[in-house]
């Protein structure tokens, strides 16, 4: 029988503390994924990926060394505790680390283990992305169809030097679809993608008809002229947007080692009444949810912004011990373009279910209340974080003329800064989903349709 | 070693399947994170595993462990099989690999000082003195952070007909972000080194002026205005003129987007796509750069790729599956980030070759316009055909002169008509801006660069 984690982790601990470390962790994933890709409609790829292993946090006069191994065996797990410890001896004394967290009762969480998506035949994936591609052809114009499920389960736990022993377990499923159209000469593409805790939640028909409907829409884009227009910012982007400005805007690193446009704005307005942003890493069904995070500190919910004042900054154990407060249990373990969080991951401060209070109406509702400016469905650029600055590509948008999104637009761009951004909202909608991709992380937000008063948009005309 | 791949890539034919391969991996590395004087993480990596594909009629099974032995290996390959087999009743593509003569190599990136025979203390001392050095640049830095990474180790990929390539890899990279903040005012500066070899890349004058590097940029950055919204000629330096190729062309020029029907340069080999003095090349022959390799993720010799001769689209990069289904030969641009990943068509070093201008000329020659210097980021849709990059700094052109400072702008563009209004290329060639590309949920290092250039109209974000 497999050994549990929780064992593998003490033995880590064990073996750090014996080689003097003055506090220590271990961090140690068990994951399984089996990936389905369809191209032009036809199954191409079906793998799986099976990955374990631990990782080892030595703390020595506040110096922190990690070792990570792609192993569970017990002399491996040993050696990769000694290599923490001189790791942490090479580097620097620092007073400001002040503990790992100490045992504390951790929430209940519910609804992130999804047994039919853990015994599910990796056959019917590729039905459900066959689906999924075949749902893009909505009509003549659409000339391919790709699609992707991704379904994973995974073990995660924490066991440190202090009396920490957790252990926790989710399963995650996304599907995603793109459609390009064709007609003319012109050319274009559409998406649409979904992420779920439940495998039963996942509507390939929903995701696919939506990508080929925007790709259809899409196509015949208009360069237009540079102005100030409204803008109604569709969940998927308004996600992405909150994710980047807050995410890294309010992490109390940033703060701390003042890299953030929000430093010094705590307890100051720098939204609109409107804007209300929780972070919970207890949301039942939540794709961001867990009962502890990467450092074994229990999760719990934290008011970033209530009605456009800033309320909170988000903590790990270092943060907060610098401030002397709690952490907010915001830990991660990251590594890029993972479901899942991984015993290699960069330590690093993120949000969990990052949630925008919603309002009233869908983005139909929002469009129809301007007269003439921009929807705006995808962008995939960030702010720079230490002046607040946005400025990127509208890579999925529209002109609203007339309460109505007419046609596509081309090579056109979009400059706000993010405070501007917060305090120029006018409608939040009530169309929220959960946010969340592999080529994010393992973040998710919930956000609706907002609306903003104006923003600088410019065009190629 | 090799015995016991070999044994198993057989008891993946005795399946019946077509071709199986075997991507290994056994590499160590150390990551040295640096704030404010202090380390703030030491890491010690070990990346050990094996991946295995299969081929069936069309369609790819696989699987990955992280357990080199015997069973493991032989369980992955079952469960790779199972997976290829799954897909036959969904499969509208069929088509046969055509592989070219099996290669056998063993060769490794040279490595002048081992990564593994410098001493952790060493490091540290390096990181820390680019801390002191940024710090001490200016009273106005706020922060400091570097960030030294490096990796070694063993990279084998086998497979069904033969192949046996043996590499031993070497990287390191150096990252330091500097901010710096006046009244409310904040910005921050960049700057990296990153190449293939070994501790000697750190060692160098460049390497060791990281600090100052980011931070003279950060407190520079303190005076820029924000830069204007619209339709602007460009200026491009070297950096940003290699991620803007790598951006407005090289993705669309994967073989793979292509046959996804996802690429606006799907049949125009041949075509004229730009103007007659743009020429691009994607070489990951350029020894010491970030982006290069002897041999891909399949086993093929990696060569260099003119991917627009003179204005005309010359060819497409390509992997063992892409050069069958497109009846060409592979050009070794496979690329697996790691053994738990499929080999996907990747760029290496890309490039625009130099022109004949001098710097001083061009912007003599410029009545209005930007000129935008290195690069923060970039990424292309290449089935809208538009693409978008980010400058770290900028300088308004006014009547051939350079004048105020400009800080970061989001700059647009369109690919079938960017290469059209490229009107001058001068002679200030460079390959010089290290980093990870993403595609497919992988990451890839790579390296881009041409001369300074200049683009008739680009669409610039504004604020």
């Amino acid at each position: 029988m497999e050994d549990s984690l929780i064992n593998i982790g003490s033995k880590a601990v064990e073996a750090a503390i014996e080689a003097n470390s003055d506090q220590a962790d271990a961090f140690l994933t068990r994951t399984y994924c089996v990936v389905v890709e369809v191209e032009k409609g036809s199954s191409k790829h079906a793998y799986t990926v099976s990955d374990e292993g631990v990782s080892v946090k030595s703390v020595c006069r506040g110096s922190v060394g990690f070792s990570y191994a792609t192993t569970l065996e017990t002399k491996d797990v040993i050696k990769t505790a000694t290599s923490a410890v001189a790791e942490a001896k090479a580097g620097t004394t620092d007073p400001e680390f002040k503990s790992l967290p100490k045992p504390q009762k951790t929430p209940t969480v519910k609804g992130i283990y999804d047994k039919a998506a853990v015994e599910a035949d990796p056959a019917d994936f590729i039905d459900v992305a066959v689906q999924l591609a075949e749902s893009q052809r909505i009509d003549k114009r659409i000339y391919s169809v790709n699609s992707a499920i991704r379904c994973g389960w995974q073990q995660i736990a924490v066991v440190n030097s202090l009396g920490v022993e957790y252990e926790d377990k989710s399963t995650l499923v996304q599907a995603e679809g793109e459609a390009i159209a064709k007609e003319r000469g012109e050319m274009s593409s559409g998406f649409e993608f979904q992420s779920s805790r439940w495998l039963r939640e996942i509507d390939p028909s929903r995701i696919g008809r939506t990508a080929g409907e925007y790709a259809a829409r899409s196509l015949h884009r208009k360069k237009i002229k540079t102005a100030t227009l409204p803008v109604v910012v569709d969940s998927i982007a308004a996600s992405y947007i909150f994710l980047r400005s807050i995410m890294d805007g309010a992490s109390a690193e940033n703060i701390q080692y003042k890299r953030s446009y929000l430093c010094g704005k705590l307890g100051k307005k720098i939204g609109s009444r409107k804007l209300t942003i929780i972070d919970d890493g207890t949301n039942p069904n939540g794709v961001g949810s867990f009962r502890f995070d990467a450092e074994g500190t229990p999760s719990q919910k934290t008011t970033i912004m209530e009605k456009g004042v800033l309320k909170n900054y988000v903590y790990d154990c270092y943060t907060a011990g610098k401030e002397g407060r709690e952490s907010t249990g915001n830990a991660f373990r990251v590594l890029p373009s993972r479901m899942f969080m991984n015993y290699r991951g960069t330590p690093t401060i993120g949000v969990r279910n990052l949630a925008i209070k919603p309002g009233k109406g869908t983005v139909e509702d929002l469009v129809s209340e301007v007269k003439d400016g921009i929807l705006l469905r995808a962008t995939w650029d960030r702010p720079n974080n230490s002046t607040g600055e946005f400025s990127g590509l509208i890579s999925d948008g529209y002109k609203i003329e007339d309460g109505e999104a007419k046609y596509a637009t081309r090579q056109t761009n979009m400059g706000i800064n993010m405070i501007d951004f917060f305090k120029r909202i006018v409608t939040v909608g009530a169309d929220s989903r959960q946010f969340q991709s592999a080529s994010v992380g393992p973040y998710c937000v919930v956000s609706p349709s907002i609306a903003i008063e104006k923003a600088m948009i410019s065009g190629a005309q | 070693m090799k015995d016991l791949l070999e044994s198993v890539i057989e008891y993946g034919t005795s399946f019946g399947v077509e071709f199986v391969d075997m991507r290994v991996q056994d590499t160590t590395g150390t990551t040295i994170r640096v704030v404010d004087g202090k380390t703030k993480q030491l890491m010690n990596s070990h990346n050990k595993g094996a991946g295995i594909r299969v081929f069936i009629d069309g369609s790819w099974g696989f699987s990955c462990t992280n357990n080199l032995d015997e069973e493991s290996l032989k369980k992955a390959t079952k469960t790779a099989v199972k997976m290829a087999r799954a897909t036959p009743k969904k499969l509208k593509t069929k088509f046969k690999l055509n592989l070219p003569k099996p290669t056998i190599a063993s060769v490794e990136i040279p490595a002048k000082k081992r990564i593994t025979e410098t001493p952790i203390d060493e490091k540290v001392r390096y990181v820390l003195a680019l801390d002191k050095s940024a710090n001490e640049s200016s009273q106005k830095i706020v922060n400091t952070n570097e960030r030294y990474s490096d990796e070694t180790g063993l990279l084998v990929v086998c497979n069904s007909d033969g192949t046996y390539v043996e590499t031993k890899v070497n990287y390191v990279a150096a990252t330091v972000s500097a901010y710096a903040q006046e009244g409310d005012i904040r910005q921050e500066g960049y700057a990296v080194e990153a190449g293939t070899g070994g501790y000697e890349l750190v060692e160098t004058e460049v390497a060791r002026k990281l600090g100052e590097t980011a931070a003279e940029k950060a407190v520079r950055l303190l005076k820029a205005k924000p830069a204007p919204a619209g339709k602007f000629v460009a200026v491009l330096d070297q950096r940003l003129t290699g991620v803007f190729i790598h951006e407005a062309f090289g993705h669309a020029c994967e073989a793979d987007t292509i046959l996804a029907g996802a690429s606006i340069l799907e049949g125009k080999i041949g075509e004229s796509v730009g103007s007659e003095a743009v020429t691009v090349v994607d070489d990951p022959t350029l020894r010491g750069s970030y982006g290069y390799f002897p041999y891909d993720s399949e086993g093929t010799l990696a060569r260099r790729k003119v991917l627009v001769k003179k204005g005309v689209l010359g060819e497409f990069m390509h992997s063992l599956e892409t050069s069958s289904r497109m009846n060409t030969e592979p050009n070794g641009s496979a690329r697996a980030e790691t053994y738990q990943n499929l080999p996907v068509v990747r760029m290496s070093n890309t490039y625009i070759e130099p022109g004949d201008w001098a710097f001083e000329e061009m912007i003599e020659d410029t009545r209005k316009g930007i000129y935008v210097k290195g690069s923060l980021y970039g990424y292309v849709d290449s089935a809208k055909g538009q693409f978008m990059f980010k400058a770290e700094e900028a300088y308004l052109i006014e009547k051939g002169e350079l004048t105020s400072l400009l800080r970061e702008a989001a700059i647009s563009g369109l690919i079938l008509e960017v290469l059209g209004n490229i009107d001058v290329l001068c002679k200030d060639f460079l390959v010089g801006d290290p980093g990870r590309c993403g595609k497919s949920l992988q990451g890839a290092r790579v390296d881009d660069g041409g001369p300074h250039i200049r683009v008739r109209e680009m669409v610039f974000g504004g604020m």
